[in-house]
């Protein structure tokens, strides 16, 4: 398929007005030293209003890149990213709140003022994005710690300083990049609560990235199973499980049943 | 494998800080700065003795290099030479700060910049400063502005070289962060660029330092000798040992005061950083 | 374009553009006051025929490589022993640190007064105003082996001396090639300063070239001094690749 084809595509695909995001023909291709690699090819996806949707897959499938350019801060080649009914294809901000894998806080700012980054970009007074900030440190359980610095902070805590930063500029969509990829099973395990907590007190459309299956069924209303090179959708499951989740949840039969079934189609596409 | 290792680096670790608190009072001479202090006497002790045994005038012992340090007329004349160069000094490396700062942040945040200008800056680094003492002759004389230039060459490239580095090196992901909040260049670079910039300008001003007290006391000697430079000139021809040592002790005082206001500096302005 | 290429035609371009700036600069300001690259080049096909530059350079440098040379043998076990033991860092960090910072001008006139003007002079102050340089970035190094690896070691039942040796000195090893590094520059800087302060050598062949009416034989001097600066320094990183291929890709901050 040639580039104008793909393009004409992209541009024919009308957006369905009753999602919340819509994805439409997104190929990325990386140019490095001549060569190509394509990561993702023709992907489209829809997500409703006040989904919990997780991106599942192996490294390299390109679930991580795919999120990155619905936040924009990687550009796609072809293709739409529709937020609200709004194009915001290749661009930041609007409405969009990242949660980095490694966290990445800044050193110099305090809790409290890595938290107000986002209100402060956006222009939001110094008091009344202070006192919004101490709000969202309240909400992750980080009261007491506003003063500190990143650095005094276990890996836990400073994720949950990056949450209460994406959520802090009530983001329209909560995006998540393994967010818990960088810490150990039992802070993986007590945060997923955490933020289900959060979720149910405010619920939001979250995009959640992540190679963990357990963790996907926990979490999501809805798992997209992603194959890699070029990353493409292989299976969309619906989670049955009602909420409010509890952590029991994980060893039922019908959890580690779904969890095995996960396993059997990433093992096909699998290569150790 | 790597568990067992793990606990067996603990217990090592364990076992050292044992160790360390049996010490008791051997423990404060050994750790701190007792057997610093201790070291600067047995040192000045043996020069002394060394001296005594010798003519004394081709190094004369500590106390001699002291009592002229504090002879209240050479003290006087230290100070005002000092105060003097102090100016060109002050000068030149305000003219490296103002230009080599904002210069190493554009050439370091443009990849194309610094792949075009790095060999070149580090071919020209690569010449000894004071080489170019005939140059600033012809351009700037023998006086006042030739040493404000030769302290301004001195400590720009070395200014130039660390900011470089640091600019290159502030962290992507970081101003991914930035960027997916929305932040405009100006505000990724008064936000994000700038702090993280912040521990390698305290390092620039560290070896900047250094660098331009070098320069100071250089031109002095190497242009028309004038302040420091002619009254180590003078006694060196008088054969004047305790004095020249004693100037030798003034710009060693100098450098430790410069490095000791960068370090307060750095508490003050990145406390937040962790070095190392 | 390959990463590797783009480096060669990027930098070509800044040293062309550079060439330029100081070709126009020069034609404008004369030979007295700024010589433009054609005339310097003229300039050093007769300082090469006349033999006197490179016969100095030689001496020079041997003398240079006596006191870097003596500071390398001193100053890399002095660092290593600052960083693995707090008796040798309190015992030597008030001398390290005193004269790291005290400026090499200053104790040239004194060791003027005590040594002359000869060979000992230089080797000194050479010496001494590289030696602290390759004690501190050694320092950091021995300070910063990883206690983990260590541990290792000794979980394989390494003594003391063995995970020293297969250990401790290979994960220093790049911060004393580091260190021999920014020695070196200091180590020239060195020579050069004593040279053109005693008038001797290649020191004083700059010195001497400064004071003719002409500005292209100092420039062409300072040229040679950049190039063998700058073929030392590579000269110390591919013995450092030879010797231990695998640091290749380290990068060392100090």
């Amino acid at each position: 398929m040639t580039l104008a084809e793909l393009t004409s595509r992209a541009a024919a695909a009308a957006p369905n007005p009753s999602t919340k995001l819509a994805i439409r023909d997104v190929t990325k291709i990386y140019r490095r030293g001549g060569k190509e690699l394509t990561v993702l090819e023709n992907f489209s996806l829809d997500i409703a209003e006040l989904e919990f949707l997780v991106l599942l897959g192996p490294s390299g499938c390109g679930k991580s890149t795919l999120l990155r350019i619905i936040d924009g801060i990687e550009t796609c080649n072809i293709g739409q990213v529709i937020l609200d009914g709004k194009d915001v294809t290749n661009t930041t901000g609007d409405g969009r709140g990242m949660v980095f894998q490694s966290f990445e806080l800044f050193p110099w700012r305090t809790v409290l003022a890595n938290v107000a980054f986002g209100l402060e970009v956006n222009g939001v007074g110094k008091a009344e994005r202070l006192a919004i900030a101490q709000e969202y440190v309240d909400l992750v359980g980080l009261s007491g710690f506003e003063n500190s610095y990143p650095h005094e902070l276990s890996g836990g805590m400073q994720q949950r300083v990056g949450i209460a930063r994406a959520l802090a500029i009530k983001p329209s969509v909560l995006l998540m990049d393994e967010p818990y990829g960088a810490l150990d099973v039992q802070t993986r395990d007590l945060l997923q609560d955490e933020l289900l907590n959060i979720w149910e007190k405010q619920r939001k459309t979250v995009i959640f990235v992540t190679h963990s299956i357990e963790e996907a069924l926990y979490l999501a209303d809805r798992i997209v199973v992603m194959t890699p090179r070029p990353g493409r959708i292989e299976q969309i499951i619906d989670v049955p499980f009602p909420r409010p989740r509890r952590d029991t949840l994980k060893s039922t039969p019908e959890f580690l049943e779904m969890r095995r079934s996960i396993w059997s189609t990433l093992r096909k596409g699998a290569h150790v | 494998m790597a568990s067992s290792a793990a606990r067996s680096g603990r217990q090592a670790s364990g076992q050292k800080a044992l160790g360390a608190a049996k010490g008791g009072a051997a423990r404060l001479l050994i750790s701190g700065y007792g057997l610093s202090m201790l070291s600067v006497v047995v040192v000045l002790l043996i020069w002394q003795w060394g001296s005594s045994q010798t003519s004394g005038l081709l190094l004369p012992p500590p106390s001699a290099v002291l009592g002229k340090f504090l002879d209240p007329v050479w003290f006087a004349a230290l100070m005002r030479a000092v105060s003097q160069s102090l100016v060109q000094l002050a000068l030149g490396f305000a003219l490296t700060l103002v230009i080599a700062v904002p210069l190493g942040m554009v050439i370091g945040r443009y990849r194309v910049l610094r792949e075009m200008f790095e060999p070149v800056i580090n071919a020209i680094y690569a010449i000894p400063p004071v080489a170019f003492v005939p140059f600033l002759v012809i351009w700037f004389g023998l006086f006042f502005e030739a040493r404000v230039a030769l302290v301004f060459l001195m400590s720009f490239f070395d200014v130039l070289v660390v900011i470089i580095a640091g600019a290159r090196d502030v962290r992507r992901p970081l101003i991914d962060v930035g960027r997916s909040f929305g932040a405009s260049r100006l505000q990724q670079l008064r936000l994000i660029v700038l702090p993280s910039l912040l521990p390698f300008f305290i390092g620039a001003l560290r070896v900047g330092s250094a660098r331009a007290i070098n320069g100071m006391i250089t031109a002095e000697l190497f242009f028309a000798a004038v302040n420091l430079g002619a009254m180590m000139k003078r006694s060196t021809q008088q054969f004047d040992t305790a004095a020249v040592l004693s100037i030798v002790l003034l710009i060693c005082l100098l450098g430790l005061i410069a490095q000791s206001l960068v370090a307060l500096i750095e508490r003050r302005l990145v406390h937040w950083h962790v070095r190392g | 374009m390959s990463d590797k290429l783009r480096r060669i035609v990027f930098g070509s371009l800044g040293f062309g553009i550079v060439l330029l700036i100081w070709e126009i600069a020069g034609r404008k300001l004369g030979n007295a006051l700024f010589a433009p690259p054609s005339a310097v080049a003229l300039e050093y096909v007769d300082l090469i025929r006349q033999g006197d530059m490179l016969r100095q350079l030689t001496g020079s440098l041997q003398q240079m490589v006596v006191g870097f040379g003596a500071a390398c043998i001193i100053g890399m076990p002095l660092g290593v022993a600052m960083g693995r033991s707090r008796v040798a860092d309190a015992v030597a960090r008030p001398w390290v640190s005193m004269f790291v910072v005290t400026s090499t001008a200053t104790l040239v006139p004194l060791f003027i007064l005590i040594l002359g003007t000869g060979f000992a002079l230089r080797v000194t102050i050479v010496f001494l105003s590289s030696v602290w340089y390759i004690a501190l970035t050694a320092y950091n190094g021995a300070r910063g082996v990883s206690p983990m690896q260590i541990a290792v070691a000794r979980s394989f039942g390494a003594g003391v001396l063995q995970t020293f040796w297969k250990v401790t000195l290979p994960a220093i090893y790049p911060y004393l090639l580091t260190g021999a590094r920014i020695g070196l520059v200091h180590a020239i800087r060195a020579m050069v300063l004593a040279e053109m302060f005693v008038i001797i050598g290649y020191g004083g062949l700059i010195h001497r070239a400064g004071l003719q009416i002409d500005t292209a034989p100092t420039l062409a001097l300072l040229i040679t001094l950049m190039i063998v600066s700058l073929l030392l320094n590579g000269l110390l990183g591919l013995a450092g690749r030879l010797l231990a291929p695998w640091y290749e890709q380290q990068r060392v901050t100090t």
